[in-house]
Parts: structure tokens; sequence; C-alpha cells
């Protein structure tokens, strides 16, 4: 149920920056798909015409086109297991739709708070280290890595899909065995498989993983499908799995025997009453609700069918007999539990598949139908005739056009629209990895977008860190980036400083020509020692063009009113009251741009460099103009 | 039948293994302040003359440490109301601790929080009523009731940091001195140039018998010579350490140390395995008063030890020891408070918790004794032992409720509440 707690995040600068994203990427895609048309229908085309010619004179049967005869490239590969066929398209619909519930407006923002940390929030701290690299990357980079998770996910699906047959199809099977352990480690922490509370009727090992084993098995050679060996190790396979779910079920001592726990609820019934919390229509939340009442009032018998369900239909799995029967119990417990416990597995705003039950299901159709319907599980492909420049009927010599097989050119421009659809997800996607630094969006969708300005900045002289004069007047001639820190404020000014250090850094030669300017805000703790304990704090003490000002409280008061940065006293034990904003201020002293400096949730520990990214694209576009 | 012996087998096994992996960690240990080595000392503190009294607690939402807010408490004699007089200017999330000087001064120092990581001193003339001296110390100071000290106003000061700690040679210069680990640190005048007076390194070299472990206090007395206290991990002995009477203050740098209890034991702790703990030490009418934390054989209790002043070893008979007071399996010490008098009840007054269960002990006058109070109200989080009375401070959010036990008496009396302007939030 990974997401389901609550579309956050929702801003609505960085909605539109998705929307726009997915929109400029999408009209991309569409004149992909256009070229691909065109360039199919005109071949239809012309082979219409030329077959029109050809008939309307005597060759001989050299109007007859590749499609017609049992040589066609389709025609060579004989039957598709039905095995196959189902696992292609049905966990190609999955992925098409999971890729379009990325669609969804709270993804940017929302899946870091709402789906990765939680889903790692119980796990190791070793899990919670990987996730964490999904977290950071996705937390940098929300639109770029939202629009692309669509782009990839649709496009693998769409792989599936129209792929079905040969090399295309085993990289479709392949695309999606790998995009699904991609998301399986770092979206779904393994499935939560390391976390306490396990339970396959919560969700565990994570939907995705069957994708990614359904993928693997549609990567294999299409040999392998046409023996029942294939199905029965799936079978067996998934009947250890439910026959180890079962016993975790029933473990005494994980709650899910009680309905209530020393007042507490019950393991079963605190997960059932999370997901009726999930921001949902009223009817489905009901349905939740009315199973953990259920589960409250009669926790045993719950729990004792769900335990036994599972090991009936795991045992028969495992030994292989009463498939059909057991392929329907499944089906109904199945049903029942993503309606019931999961809650449909992908409500509530930031959803990103409809949980484990489905793709479950459909798995073990998969295994039983390529355990038990070899037989009709395709054919094999007739011995291959060679494929001579002179094939055609009384060994007349055809064309090129005759050669081609139009339905296979439609799929194959159907494929290539596929791929591209991942490489358009996927290429921003590897940039946006390697990209350690957050993008401006992240604090603009915190603080809003810069204001621009243009007057004149307020004077001021005062003593920098090392007790010299200085005045805005002597900067005159660069670029001076301007905020307010309290030298022993706890949260901000830390952030705030660090952002700046990081922003002068990554000006790199373009840094020569910048001062960047603290004014002590501290009406109480503003001497010059004091400051300079600061700069040691936050290594600030070599960098050359870093000052951080101070004077007597009243030059200092002077400073703050003038720009209206606060320095007001609080009772009680608090810190400075005090304003986080930066100035950019060009070389002639005017203020060109105002930026919100207030790091909250932005930019604290996951995000050090949006802000930064910012304040250097401010002074960028000064310096230009 | 094998096959599905070792199918079940398996099974088992891969749930057991399954079920073991996904059970949480149980709980830690003791908590710091119910170590069986008094390794941390409770903040929660108060000191107290006839005439003024002051108390550092943290008030807020208790289990929210962004909004919990230390706070000084002070007040003039035991019949008179508290008022709120936390130094301002800086957020005290981290734990402040107080001390008084000579002459009345009040010192306060605040403990870093978050990404601050320096401490600050303050000091007021009038009780808190005004803090008029400020600055920044150069590292985090020890959380610790009496890591900061002063004598008059205007006077140098000595902090003991604990953690990574800078002091530059001048307010601007970039060359200092720096180091880690436990150092008294000194300044005077305006407070901008800080020096590293002794380390625990340094006065473990005057006390090898001592085995000294940490520094855990640090008191001006009253000829301006610094003593520090510390944790001594040799049976019996306790680190009192001071300068030597010729040098006082940053001129006694470099100036070797002496041992002030060399020879010196805690009667009955002879012959036992355990360590001594200095937690608080304070000026007494006729010296000083240190409360010891001591382990004997793995069983915690608290002495109470009277000293003339000056400690020198040269008299060494004319140390009193209170008897031990047993802190009990499970219980903490979560206050401490020293209070100068002359009346009956003098000395120190410790604050014992387990669970919601509360027990106030306090010396008798030349710490001869402990005397049990009537469970204090519930909540209590410090006490403060002023003119023979002690007195209960129990905070709730914003709202510090005030209880007071006079001797021979079996209740505590409710007295005036005080609201704190509390900014909830401003610290996130």
């Amino acid at each position: 149920m990974t997401g389901m707690g609550g579309g956050g995040g929702n801003s609505s600068i960085v909605l539109q920056a998705f929307q726009n994203a997915l929109l400029r990427q999408g009209s991309l895609l569409l004149i992909v798909a256009l070229v691909l048309f065109v360039a199919w229908n005109g071949l239809r085309s012309f082979q219409y015409r030329q077959m029109v010619r050809a008939r309307s004179g005597s060759d001989g049967g050299a109007g007859q086109l590749a499609v017609d005869r049992p040589g066609s490239h389709l025609a060579t590969l004989g039957t598709e297991p039905v095995a196959r066929r189902v696992a292609r398209i049905g966990f190609g619909a999955f992925w098409i739709f999971d890729g379009l519930l990325q669609v969804q407006s709270g993804m940017p923002l929302g899946l870091p708070t709402n789906v990765l940390q939680p889903a790692a929030a119980t796990s190791p701290g070793w899990v919670q280290g990987i996730v964490n690299f999904g977290v950071t990357l996705w937390t940098r980079h929300p639109v770029t890595a939202a629009a692309a998770t669509v782009w990839i996910q649709v496009g693998i699906g769409l792989l599936l899909i129209v792929a079905p047959r040969g090399r295309w199809s085993e990289l479709a099977g392949l695309a999606s065995l790998l995009w699904g352990m991609v998301v399986w480690i770092f979206g779904n922490a393994f499935g939560a498989i390391f976390a306490p509370g396990l339970t396959f009727l919560f969700g565990a090992p994570g939907a995705v993983l069957f994708y990614a084993i359904a993928g693997g098995l549609v990567a294999l050679p299409e040999r392998v499908w046409r023996t029942e060996r294939l199905g029965r190790y799936l079978l067996v396979g998934m009947g250890v799995f439910l026959l180890v779910m079962a016993g975790l079920q029933a473990f005494p001592g994980r709650g899910f025997w009680q309905g209530s726990l020393g007042g507490e609820p019950g393991t079963l019934v605190a997960m059932t009453r999370t997901m009726a919390a999930t921001p949902q229509p009223h009817a489905t939340s009901a349905l939740v609700s009315w199973f953990s009442r259920l589960a409250e009032h009669h926790a045993v018998l719950v729990n004792l069918v769900a335990t036994a369900i599972m090991a009936v239909v795991g045992g028969a799995f495992v030994a292989g007999r009463r498939l059909r029967t057991a392929l329907g119990l499944l089906a109904v417990f199945c049903v029942f539990d993503w309606v019931f416990v999961e809650n449909f597995g992908f409500l509530g705003g930031t959803g990103t598949d409809p949980n484990s039950m489905l793709p479950f299901l459909l798995l073990a159709l998969v295994a039983v139908l390529a355990a038990t319907s070899w037989s009709g599980g395709g054919e094999p492909a007739p011995k291959a005739t060679p494929a001579t420049p002179a094939d055609g009927p009384g060994g007349v010599r055809r064309s090129w056009w005759q050669k081609v097989d139009t339905s296979w050119a439609g799929r194959l421009a159907a494929m290539v629209g596929a791929i591209v659809m991942i490489l358009v997800g996927s290429a921003p996607m590897a940039v946006a990895a390697l990209n350690p630094q957050a993008d401006p969006i992240v604090i603009e969708a915190a603080n809003g977008v810069p204001e621009v300005a243009n007057g004149p900045a307020p004077g001021f002289s005062l003593v920098d860190q090392h007790g010299r004069p200085v005045s805005l007047a002597s900067f005159r001639g660069s670029t001076v980036v301007l905020t307010f820190l309290d030298p022993v404020c706890v949260n901000d000014c830390p952030t705030i400083a660090q952002e700046l250090l990081v922003a002068n850094e990554q000006l790199g030669p373009d840094a020569a020509n910048v001062k960047f300017v603290a004014v002590a805000t501290n009406p109480v703790y503003h001497s010059i020692t004091t400051v300079n304990q600061f700069n040691r704090q936050e290594n600030l003490e070599n960098v050359g063009n870093w000052y951080f000002l101070t004077g007597t409280l009243s030059e200092l008061q002077s400073v703050w009113n003038a720009y209206n940065a606060g320095g007001t006293v609080l009772p009680g034990g608090s810190m400075i009251l005090h304003s986080d904003v930066v100035y950019i201020i060009d070389s002639s002293g005017q203020i060109r741009s105002i930026v919100n400096s207030n790091p909250g949730a932005a930019t604290n520990g996951v995000l050090p460099s949006s802000f930064s990214n910012l304040v250097d694209q401010q002074v960028r576009a000064v310096q230009k103009s | 039948m094998v096959t599905v012996f070792a199918v079940a087998a398996l099974l088992v096994g891969a749930v057991a293994v399954i079920e073991h992996a996904g059970l949480p960690a149980s709980p830690s240990g003791a908590s710091g302040d119910g170590s069986v080595t008094w390794t941390s000392l409770p903040l929660s503190s108060s000191i107290a003359s006839d005439s003024e009294a002051s108390a550092s607690l943290a008030m807020g939402h208790l289990e929210d440490p962004a909004n919990t807010f230390w706070q000084v408490m002070a007040r003039a004699s035991a019949s008179s109301a508290w008022k709120v007089a936390t130094p301002p200017g800086i957020a005290t999330n981290g734990g402040l601790a107080t001390s008084k000087g000579t002459s009345g001064v009040l010192n306060s120092v605040v403990l870093p929080y978050s990404g601050l990581r320096f401490s600050s001193f303050a000091q007021s003339t009038d009780n808190g009523e005004r803090w008029t001296r400020a600055a920044t110390v150069p590292g985090p100071v020890l959380s610790a009731p009496d890591a900061v000290t002063s004598l008059e106003a205007g006077s140098e000061v000595a902090a003991l940091l604990s953690g990574t700690w800078s002091v530059a040679d001048s307010p601007s210069g970039l060359t200092r001195q720096s180091g880690q680990g436990q150092t008294v640190v000194v300044a005077s005048g305006p407070l901008t140039h800080w020096s590293a007076l002794t380390t625990t390194e340094d006065l473990s070299s005057v006390a090898p018998e001592c085995h000294l472990q940490a520094l855990t206090a640090v008191l001006a007395g009253p000829d301006g010579r610094l003593v520090v206290g510390g944790r001594c991990g040799n049976p019996g002995h306790f680190g009192l350490f001071g300068q030597p009477a010729a040098a006082a203050g940053p001129d006694a740098l470099g100036a070797r140390w002496t041992w002030l209890t060399a020879g010196v034991v805690v009667p009955g702790m002879e012959s036992a395995v355990g360590i001594s703990t200095v937690i608080r030490i304070d000026h007494t009418v006729t010296g000083l008063g240190l409360l010891l934390g001591t382990t004997r054989e793995g069983r915690r209790a608290l002495v109470y030890v009277s000293a003339p002043w000056p400690p020198g070893d040269d008299a060494p008979g004319s140390w009193s020891f209170s008897p031990f007071l047993p802190v009990p399996p499970g219980w903490s010490l979560v206050a401490t408070g020293t209070g100068t008098s002359t009346l009956a009840l003098a000395g120190a007054v410790v604050l014992l918790r387990h669970g919601a269960a509360l027990k106030v002990l306090v010396t008798g006058a030349g710490g001869v004794n402990w005397t049990s109070t009537p469970p204090p109200p519930s909540g209590t989080t410090d006490v403060v032992l002023q003119a023979g009375t002690v007195t209960a401070l129990v905070p709730a959010g914003s709202d510090l409720s005030t209880y007071r036990w006079i001797p021979g008496t079996t209740i505590w009396t409710k007295r005036p509440s005080v609201t704190v302007s509390i900014q909830y939030g401003s610290s996130n």
C-alpha cells in the first residue's frame, strides 16, 4: 500500500512544473508517435500502390505481400504460449496503471514523505540507508523524478504489450525486471520484508516484486515456456512463499491473534484502521472499517481463516494437485483482501500501485497456466524457411517492399515508440541521479519564487569579523548577497550559512566578484568574538568573500530597521526573532531580488543545496544584466 | 516422507528466521541519571542562600526537545514569589545551568542545541531581573549543574567545557588553541578572550591515586582560586582540585594544580570497589559543601561532604561526611539543590524518582544526616532548599506550580504559581 498516507506536499509551483514537464515530454512523444505512424502509413500506402500496379500486369505472384505468406515474420515464430501472453499483457497493464498513478499531483513532493520514508521507517538501518538514496534523489529533483517515473512505467507497460515475441519482448521483460527491482529496493524498502509486522495480508513482499518476477519470466527464452517445468517451479516457489507467510501469520506473539493488546489495537486491527483513515471516498473507507471491526471482535477466527487459506493454497501449489481449485480459492482470498484489507492499494493521493494481491493472483494464474496448459501453450515455431532473395512463387525475385510485413512494421513502430518513451523517462532520471545539487524549484516550492525588486539598498557602516570598518558603499562594483544571521541561532542560521557557503563554491570563478555579507541580528550576543565563533562553527573563517558584520547595538538596530530584519527578543528561553531573507544587490547598490531564505523542511538535511542553486541563479542573472 | 519433513523443517526455520529478524530491538538499559557510574548528572538544580534563590528546570512540552525550554526561576526570600529570570537572546532547548558568584551575582550558561555547537554565558547582578553581561563561551559547556562559576560582577568567569572547543588568540584572530574533552576555560572583562586553564589530563597527572575519569564541577572560591571537582575511579578517593594559592584566574595559566583531597577517603569506601563523583560544589557558611555520588560494589549512594576553606590537604581531619544515602535500584537522581544557611536544614537537597514515585531528602546543617520530607507533589522536577524550608517546583507546560514544605509538618503547602511566556515552535 505504498503511498496511502495522503497526498502531502502539493505545492502549486511544483505541480505546475510537473504538469509542464509532462506536457513537454508528452508533446515530444506525440511527435515521435506521429513520425512513426506517418512512416508506417507511408510504407503501407507505397506497398498497396506497388501491389496494385504489379497485379495489373502479370508478375507471376510478385504482387503477393510478405504478410500473406506462411513465411512472414510472426508466422515463423509459431504461437505464443498462453501463460506467457497472460504474464506479458497482464503485467504490462499493471505497469501502465502504475505509470498513470504517478501522474497524481501529490507525487513530486509527497512520494518521499508518504511512500519512501514510511516504507523504510521500521526497517533496519542498512535498509534505510539504501532507501535514503531514493529519497534524496527524488527530494532533490522532484519534478524530473516524478515525470520520469511516469514515462518509464507507461513505456515498459506498452513495450510488454506491443512486443509479443522475440528479442524485443525479452527486452521488455528485462526492462520490467530491472525497473521493478529498482522500485522494490529504493522505493519499497525491499517490500518491508526486514521490518516487524511482516504479513502477506498487508502487501508483503511488495507488489512490484511480482512485476519484476514476471518481467524476469518474460525475459526468458520462449522455449522455456513450452514445457511444464517452468510452471511447476513457479508453483512450488509461490507455494513455499504462501506456507512461510501462513507460518508468520500464525506465529504467536505477533499480535494477529488478538483484537486488542493491553488496550491497544491488535496488529491487523491497527493496520486496517490506518488504512481506513487514508483520505478516500467514504464507501471504500467503510469497507475497511467494517473488516477492522470484524478483526477486532473475531481476531482468532479471522486469523485462522487467513492462515488456513494460505496454508491450503500453498500446500496445493507445492504438491501440484487440485490447482484449479486452489487458484479459485486464492482468487477469492486475494480479491477479498485487496478490497477489505489493502483498501484497493492506490487511494490517498500518492498510491503507486494496486498493492500485492492482484499481481500475486495474476502470477499464480500464470504459474497454473504454464504448469497445466503446456500442450495448448503455443505451438513451436515451424522449421524456419531461409529467406532468400528469390523466394516468391515460381522463383520470382521479389522487391524489398514485398518482403516487409506491415502489421509487424506497425508493431515495430509501437515498440520503438515505447522504447523512446522509456528513454524520455530514464535519461533525465539518470542525469538527476548523478547530480547531487537540488533543483531550485524545491526551495521555491517551500518559500515562493524570489521577489523581483529594483531600488537602492539602504546603506550601512559596520565592522567585519576582523574589526575592520565596512560599509555597503565599500562593496560597490561587486554583487552583494546580503542576509541577517543570529550568531547563536540554533537552526535556521547555521543552515543558511552553509547554503551560502555552497552557493559561493558553486559559483566558481564567478564568485570573484561576489560578496557574501551577513549582519549579526541579535541584540544580546553580537560581539566580534561571537560572530567569529559562528564563523569557526560553520567553517567560514577562511572564506575570502564572507563578511559577518556587527557593530554597536544602535548601529545594528538602524540596519535591522532599514531592512525590516527584526531582531526582536522573545521571552521564555527563545532565540531572537528575525527575518530569513537574502537580498541580491547589484554592483551599483540596487536591490535586484529578494529571496526567502527560510530553510524549513525544504533544505534541512536532505536538501543541502536547493537554496544555494537559487541564490546562484539570482546572482548570475544580476551579473548578466 | 523425508522430503515432507525436510520441507516442513525448512518452512519452520524460514518463519522463525524472518520473525526473529522482524522483532523490534529491545529497549536500552538504564537511563543516564540512573546509571551506576554517575556519568550523567541531572541539570535540574537550584542554589540558594537565605536571601536569594534560583532554580533551573525544563518547561514546555517535555516530550519534544524542540519545544522544551529551560527556564531560570528566581526569588528573594523563601516566602517571596518566584519570577521568571531566564536569560534572553538564545534558545534554551539544550538546557542551562546557573551558579551564584559572590556579592549576589547570578551566572547562567546555556548549553548548545541543534545546529549551535557552543554555549553562551550571561550574568545578572540583581538575581535575574536584568542580564547585563553576555558573551559566548568557546565550546559546549558540560551538561552539569556546576559547569560555570564567577566571583563578583565583571570579574573572571570560568566554565567547564566538554567536547570540541577552540579559542582565538585575539577576538578577530584566526590562530587559536583548540582541543577536545573536558577543559576549564577562563576569561575576564568583556569575556572576549578565553584561555584554556586545565584539562582532565592535566589534573590526572597531579592525582595518580584518584584515577581521574572526568571533570564534573567548577567553583570559584572566596579568594578567587578555582576548585574543580571530578570523578575518581579509585575506591574511596574523590576528586577535588585547586589552583595554587599564589595564582588565580588567567594568571594561573601553566601553574600546577593540587589535589585537595589527597589522603582524604570517604569513610566506608576504603576497601570497596567503586567510584566517587562530585555532583555539586557550593560555598557554605564555614567553607565548602560537596554532594558526592558514590558507587560501592554496584550500589549507588549519595554523601554530603563539608570542608573548610581553603580545603588544603594539611588538615584532612577537618572533612566531615554525612551517612550514605542509598539510591535503591531503579531510582534516579532527578534534581539537586544546595542551600547555604545557618538553620537546621542546610547543605543539599535531592529529588529521587522511580516511575511516578518521588522522594525528597535534605541534609541537616553541616551535612550530619539526611532527612526525608513527605512525598512531594506529583510532577515535581526540581527542589530548592532555602532558609530551612524546601520548595518543590512542578512544571506543566507553560505553568509552574510551587509547593513549600516546612520541617515538622507533613504536608506540602501550595504557593503562588508562575506562568512563563513560552514561544512554542520557535526552535523548530
